[in-house]
């Protein structure tokens, strides 16, 4: 009798502690309000949060413009897919000019006011404003009267009208199928008039829109947001999020380990650590980012005009194993240009496998059977797409006969030396583009080394597949033509396809809603992430 | 005294002037285009984005002209528009300023106090296991490089023991200031504890210390008031002259305890070739180091009555 009452007890204080356990599982999958981010900002200091002065490379400051800011449409971060924003997804004229945007009634400002279609001519007039020397220009170049706007003839962009407080029209001089791509980037973000005049210069430290999260403070290389209670979408998760520029691994891995941070991205050999850790391997986000890390060749002198050399550059080198040994796994091996998260990829696409041999073979076909010199300039610290990349690469250039002269440079000389084109090859990472037809324009042939055609490569075929890619409406269609596009660029090779940039970040088990976000692992959509109880910053 | 002090203020200004020029010259002058790099500088950019930015900065117009423009502006204190941040120079480096002289400061602090200490009882113990460590321990605080000194503490105090966080200025909070202090302090302390004890023994046998010996004064008397006053002369020359370099150099330590200061700064301007705040934080730390030595200067005549100004 007793040993059955001692069981009864045992079972009933089993399933007591099971219940306890299940449901305190069951409240750590449920989404709870409260507590702080610590994100840490691992490429440079920031510089600015006003959208207009910052480049689409600037993914410091980009990953907190993304959470306080907000335009007519926007990007679904996740899935890369256009989203209504301010305004529902617009109504396109059967002419594929006017683009009318209905807004939503009741969103708000950060001060309280209500955003009208009035406030979005202003913040693109003040986008295209020459006074204003603004950098995401590309966004509005195609509407209707930019030219006598920035001209300083006339005072309104005519292709720019209010119907009423929530609709306007954007008309484009020409059809764009990327015109709703470039108006969510956050260069097209709506700012307040009051705002931005009372502010001058400091609306860049102390900005206003109408994002999830609104700007608290700057203090040193911390930027505090924190959530914004009048949000027209679902309120953040989080009440605060803090994003602090942390630029050595080393502090980053430091701060990690001592909990102070909730999540940071990894180096290789940070990469290696973690994904051998008992606990953090389940912690790992990775994702094939949208940069395709390559060699550009120099196609107008030197030896690889000649087609030959740079296929057998490509031939002559074993990328994955390069990949596995010294980039620790920390990148996807190349096929072609356009990476695997953009809807264009082509896994049946055929590459440049490592072949040593056909390598010799077209260098001998070159006229250079007794080897060639060639002197490459690269980003003097970068692994993954700098001169140590190339570096690791050199025995397997030479040992089919190329003769290598590494130059290595920091970048802002790099970037001058690129242009003038006085050198063989330069090592870089070029995409950062949502859109597949934008991913590849740069390689027009109209384009100039400034403008990101870094090979000078000029090829009509090329060229004229964009330019039908570039007036299909279908977007089946459209993917078509850029992989064709693409085929003749691989075949061309003007540049040696490296790698496609493996995004990895290791986050605390506290933490969830992150995203394998592939335009950059730090546009993370803050107001979906959210924190458990056991966070030490749950509060 | 004071004749001196003047002589001294109006030398400063053609070492400023040259200081200046030099400084133009060679930010000028070096590859590398802050327009291009404003924009996206891995491509992309419209070549009327970068023009654009070029006017707007003036960077159009022949040198001789920016540098005129330059000195009319500093001399009514007005360094310019930062390239980069948009803001003005004279801002960005006032949030800095600070933020770098509290860390130089108590790394100097640190290290004169640790080093001249050591350096002192090292001498006064000569050939003792003391000495031997102490001097052991100096050649290796000079040794030691402070970006690796700084992340084995990092992980040794702030992961391993907890006690001290592991970076972040943390709003201006002792607890965030004692590593960076203590690893940036570390190399001037090596460095003055080896001064201190080479001063101290050149003093030590001094015909005023036997006499003061032989008067019957007290050891502890001798030792601080006729041997550690005396020889606290040249180690106020190297404290002080440190004291300059250590502004100049809190930039790796920053970058590794991730602090914002002037140090980060200048290396945040040097890659976007941010040519107005380079040339106001050098301007600003060439400044500090005339101030310091001019302090110094004036601080012999403190310690040694004998030396004379005019």
């Amino acid at each position: 009798m007793l040993k059955h009452r001692t069981l009864s007890i045992v079972i009933a204080l089993a399933a007591l502690l099971s219940i306890c356990v299940i449901s305190g599982w069951a409240d750590q999958e449920q989404p709870r309000y409260g507590g702080t981010f610590i994100m840490p900002e691992t490429y440079s200091a920031h510089i600015s949060m006003d959208p207009i002065r910052i480049g689409s490379e600037r993914a410091e400051d980009l990953q907190v413009i993304f959470q306080a800011f907000e335009g007519l449409i926007k990007l679904d971060l996740p899935t890369l897919k256009i989203v209504p924003g301010v305004a529902s997804v617009p109504d396109v004229s059967g002419d594929l000019l006017t683009y009318t945007f209905h807004l939503r009634h009741g969103v708000k400002f950060h001060n309280g006011r209500e955003v009208i279609a009035s406030d979005f001519i202003y913040s693109f007039e003040r986008l295209m404003n020459p006074d204003e020397a603004a950098v995401p220009i590309n966004i509005l170049e195609n509407v209707v009267g930019v030219d006598a706007y920035k001209a300083g003839t006339v005072d309104h962009i005519s292709g720019l009208k209010v119907i009423d407080d929530y609709t306007l029209t954007i008309t484009l001089a020409s059809i764009d199928v990327d015109f709703l791509y470039k108006l969510a980037e956050p260069g097209a973000s709506v700012v307040p008039q009051e705002a931005v005049e009372s502010l001058g210069r400091d609306f860049g430290r102390t900005p206003v829109s109408c994002g999830p999260f609104k700007f608290e403070s700057w203090v040193g290389n911390e930027i505090t947001l924190v959530a914004f209670q009048d949000y027209y979408g679902e309120r953040p998760y989080l009440d605060k999020v803090i994003y602090r520029t942390m630029l050595e691994p080393g502090t980053r891995g430091a701060a990690f380990e001592a909990e102070e941070i909730d999540a940071t991205r990894l180096t290789s050999p940070q990469y290696l650590k973690y994904r051998n850790d008992p606990l953090y391997k389940n912690y790992l986000l990775e994702v094939a980012e949208l940069w395709t890390r390559n060699l550009y060749f120099n196609t107008r002198e030197g030896p690889f005009v000649d087609k030959k050399v740079r296929q057998a550059f490509n031939y002559a080198i074993d990328n994955e194993m390069i990949i596995d040994k010294f980039l620790l796994g920390m990148a996807f091996p190349c096929i072609g240009y356009l990476p695997t998260s953009l809807p264009t990829y082509n896994p049946e696409l055929i590459g440049y496998d490592y072949d040593p041999e056909l390598a010799k073979e077209l260098l001998k076909a070159a006229g250079y059977e007794n080897g060639v010199s060639v002197e490459i300039i690269g980003d003097s610290t970068s692994p993954t797409w700098g001169i140590l990349y190339v570096e690791a690469a050199v025995p397997y250039l030479e040992a089919v006969g190329f003769k290598v002269t590494l130059v290595p440079l920091e970048s802002a000389a790099r970037h001058t030396r690129r242009n003038t084109g006085e050198h063989d090859a330069g090592m870089t990472s070029t995409g950062g583009a949502v859109s597949p037809l934008s991913y590849m324009s740069r390689y027009l042939s109209q384009r100039s080394r400034a403008e990101g055609n870094f090979p000078a490569y000029c090829n009509p075929r090329f060229d004229h597949y964009l330019d039908l890619a570039g007036k299909e409406t279908n977007f089946e269609k459209r993917m078509e033509l850029i992989r064709k596009a693409e085929e003749i660029f691989v075949d061309d090779c003007p540049i040696w396809f490296a790698n496609y940039s493996k995004g990895v970040m290791v986050y605390q088990p506290w933490v969830h809603g992150l995203e394998p976000v592939a335009l950059d692992l730090a546009y993370q959509p803050m107001a979906a992430v959210w924190v458990d109880e056991t966070s030490p910053r749950a509060k | 005294m004071i004749t001196f002090l003047v002589r001294r203020l109006i030398q400063f200004i053609p070492t400023l002037l040259g200081v200046t020029l030099i400084i133009f010259i060679l930010l000028n002058v070096m590859p590398g285009d802050a327009a291009l790099l404003s924009g996206n500088p891995r491509g992309g950019t419209d070549p009327k984005v970068i023009e654009a930015l070029r006017e707007k900065w003036g960077l159009n117009d022949p040198l001789p002209i920016r540098y005129v423009r330059f000195l009319g502006n500093l001399v009514k204190g007005d360094l310019g528009i930062s390239f980069r941040l948009d803001r003005k120079v004279s801002e960005v480096i006032n949030e800095r300023l600070f933020v770098t002289l509290r860390l130089a400061t108590c790394g100097m602090l640190f290290a004169v106090i640790g080093g001249v200490g050591l350096g002192f009882f090292s001498a006064i113990h000569q050939g003792s296991a003391f000495d031997i460590i102490a001097m052991i321990g100096a050649v290796t605080g000079m040794s030691i490089p402070n970006f690796w000194l700084g992340l084995m503490l990092m992980y040794l105090v702030g992961v391993l023991l907890g006690i001290l966080p592991t970076s972040g200025y943390g709003g201006g909070d002792l607890a965030h200031l004692i590593l960076p202090a203590f690893t940036l302090g570390v190399r001037y302390m090596a460095l003055l504890a080896r001064m201190s004890r080479s001063a101290v023994l050149d003093v030590v046998h001094e015909d005023y210390v036997n006499t003061a010996r032989s008067k019957g004064l007290a050891e502890r008397v001798v030792q601080f008031r006729h041997i550690f006053r005396n020889a606290l002369i040249p180690v106020i020359t190297i404290a002080g002259l440190q004291f300059g370099g250590m502004l100049a150099s809190t930039v790796v330590v920053e970058t590794v305890f991730s602090w914002c200061g002037i140090g980060s700064l200048l290396v945040e301007s040097i890659f976007r070739r941010d040519v107005p705040v380079l040339q106001g934080c050098i301007l600003i730390i060439v400044v500090a180091f005339l101030v310091i030595n001019l302090l110094v200067d004036l601080a012999y005549g403190y310690l040694d009555p004998r030396i004379q100004y005019d």
